[in-house]
């Protein structure tokens, strides 16, 4: 176990270095001068040079690259070019928004997706069967922005049929009035959750009805339980391992979703700030929000495979296994996607 | 050709197999033929309710919503059809490594594959976004390197079970070189697993489409595609919910369509479940 850890740490960190150098890649093969590019068209070429010395652009690729690197290390993410604030006080602020909606609609998706699947799963035939796939099959086939606009066109306060909800904004004081804030990400975190818990159902399913079939059910049928107590208890146990790697796959696969419903539902998260940077090429902000979030993102699958391991004790003990038992499961995470 | 019998003769097989190809009609339609001529404006009559002239409206610039939808079709395939290559590619390509002699070249694979599994496509997308701007080619590699990778994953025990099978171990004694043997006796194992899950990844990728460009780093302005005639007018909804509507259910009913593909695909080709297929393996 320990062993795992630290090996599974040192990926951590050679993805993150290998990021680190791709995102700084990236932000260099820009065609022109980066500095002209973010002074404008119009500018002079005494700015030009002004802003040059200030990024530190006349200094060689490797060296800008170390300079950044250990600005990051300090916690100082530079400052806007554009606006002049510190990007690490500005994205905590954002963050303060979308952390919450992704781990509201992360729960979501598990409240609707997990107890579903399992119904599924129990049901072999009949119609609940057939009305849960076919739902289950539509609902994870919108798109987030649709998804958002039809639950507007319900709920929505001055729009929807059952205008209950809040449909735009965040308070301004935030979290200060968590009633308010709480209320305004309810719509939101509903759009992530239920296509995603749609996915995470069929997940659960398949992953359900590839146990019935084990040793493990038949032997709890046999000692008394019925199929469908059985796959509750026993079978929910042993896809318990795989039910975590999918969720932290998931974690990552909501993002995409979440910014789209950010920004239809107008919240000051980390999507508006993110597009308008990149839209803007403020390369010094970018450069960092971007490398933030792709360290967030290896943290979480670290995390997860740390979880799986310890959800799975067969694991802990054959390192053989690995390969050979999560090969059949494995192939259905992708189908879940 | 008997793959495809068996995916149309089975219920939802054969709707898919209905809407893909609609999809394709509808595409090589649109490049001779749209309603109405796309560049076409109609000043007066924006916003305007589904009419002869107007089979589904029109949007907040007055542009007739069929014509567009249809030549966003187009688009969409290209963007669907370029994913999958691409994906494939790196699949092939990482799962290659994976099975590499040199510990150092299969342990950088994996790695690779296993920590890059949980950066999110938008990420991706944001950070070619900056180099490339909004473009089609953003949409198509963010997918691409984002589903290649789950391919290369997934498809990885299934190439280490062929790899250290038999018959590529005749292969080899017979005096076939590794580079021979993976081509003509390991990579042909993967292509069940291949098809299906690219029939999934061209459903990510359309829905993908529609989230980025609706973010402004995927299809440019101007463009016609599914996902930009969603968000055109995803603003007006409490105004005009028809108008986003449509989009909205065309993208729904393909992506389920490309599911249910993948899904009859599998049963198809698994000749666990496909009782033809092992009769038909037993008579060879």
């Amino acid at each position: 176990m320990v062993k795992f850890v630290v090996r599974r740490l040192a990926l951590f960190c050679v993805a993150l270095v290998l990021l680190s150098v791709v995102v700084f890649a990236c932000l260099r093969i820009l065609p022109g001068n980066v500095a002209a590019v973010m002074a404008g068209t119009n500018s002079t070429p005494e700015r030009l040079a002004a802003l040059s010395e200030q990024l530190g652009l006349n200094r060689s690729y490797p060296a800008q690259y170390f300079q950044w690197c250990s600005d990051l290390l300090h916690g100082n993410l530079g400052i806007s070019m554009l606006t002049g604030r510190s990007t690490m006080s500005q994205a905590l602020v954002r963050a303060q928004v979308t952390l919450p909606l992704i781990v509201l609609g992360l729960l979501l998706s598990l409240i609707i997706g997990v107890p579903l699947g399992v119904l599924a799963a129990s049901k072999r035939e009949g119609g609940l069967h057939s009305v849960l796939r076919y739902v289950s099959l539509a609902a994870g086939a919108v798109p987030a922005l649709w998804g958002g606009l039809l639950l507007i066109m319900v709920f929505g306060k001055g729009v929807g049929f059952v205008g209950i909800l809040p449909a735009q904004g965040f308070p301004d004081n935030g979290w200060a009035s968590p009633g308010q804030a709480l209320a305004s990400l309810v719509l939101p975190a509903l759009s992530v959750g239920i296509i995603s818990g749609a996915q995470m159902m069929r997940y659960t399913q398949s992953a359900l009805d590839g146990v019935a079939e084990s040793g493990f059910v038949t032997m709890s049928m046999a000692a008394g339980s019925t199929r469908a107590r059985a796959l509750r208890t026993t079978g929910l146990r042993i896809v318990l391992p795989d039910l975590i790697s999918v969720t932290g796959l998931s974690f990552a696969q909501m993002v995409t979703g979440v910014l789209v419903i950010e920004n239809l539902f107008s919240l000051p998260g980390l999507a508006s700030m993110l597009v308008t940077d990149v839209g803007n090429r403020d390369l010094v902000k970018v450069q960092s929000e971007l490398m933030l979030l792709a360290a967030f993102f290896l943290l979480i699958g670290l995390v997860t495979d740390i979880a799986h391991r310890i959800a799975d004790p067969r694991l802990r003990t054959a390192s053989a296994v690995v390969d050979a038992g999560s090969g059949g499961s494995s192939g259905e995470v992708g189908g879940a996607r | 050709m008997s793959i495809l019998r068996y995916i149309w003769h089975r219920g939802e097989g054969r709707f898919s197999l209905i809407v893909l190809g609609c999809w394709l009609i509808v595409c090589a339609l649109s490049l001779v033929w749209t309603p109405q001529p796309l560049g076409q404006s109609d000043g007066y009559n924006t916003w305007a309710s589904p009419s002869l002239a107007h089979p589904m409206g029109t949007d907040g610039t007055g542009r007739d919503m069929l014509s567009w939808l249809m030549a966003g079709s187009g688009t969409e395939l290209q963007i669907v059809v370029a994913t999958c290559v691409l994906a494939a590619l790196i699949g092939v390509v990482f799962v290659s490594f994976s099975l590499a002699r040199s510990g150092l070249v299969s342990e950088i694979a994996t790695v690779i594959t296993d920590t890059l599994l949980s950066i999110p496509i938008v990420l991706i997308a944001l950070i070619l976004a900056v180099p490339l701007g909004a473009s089609i080619l953003v949409v198509i590699l963010s997918c691409a390197i984002s589903y290649g990778l789950n391919l290369a994953r997934i498809a990885k025990p299934q190439a280490s079970l062929a790899a250290t099978s038999r018959y590529v171990e005749a292969a080899r004694a017979a005096g076939s070189s590794r580079w021979k043997a993976l081509r003509t006796h390991v990579l042909p194992n993967l292509i069940p697993v291949f098809s299906v899950q690219l029939s999934i990844c061209a459903g990510t990728a359309i829905l993908a489409e529609a989230g980025l460009t609706y973010l402004g780093i995927g299809v440019p302005a101007g463009t016609a595609s599914w996902g930009s005639s969603l968000s055109s007018s995803a603003s007006f909804i409490s105004i005009f919910p028809l108008t986003v509507v449509w989009p909205g259910a065309l993208i729904t009913v393909v992506v389920v369509a490309l599911n249910l593909f993948g899904d009859c695909l599998r049963k198809a080709v698994d000749p666990v479940v496909n009782a033809q297929l092992r009769a038909s393996e037993v008579r060879r």
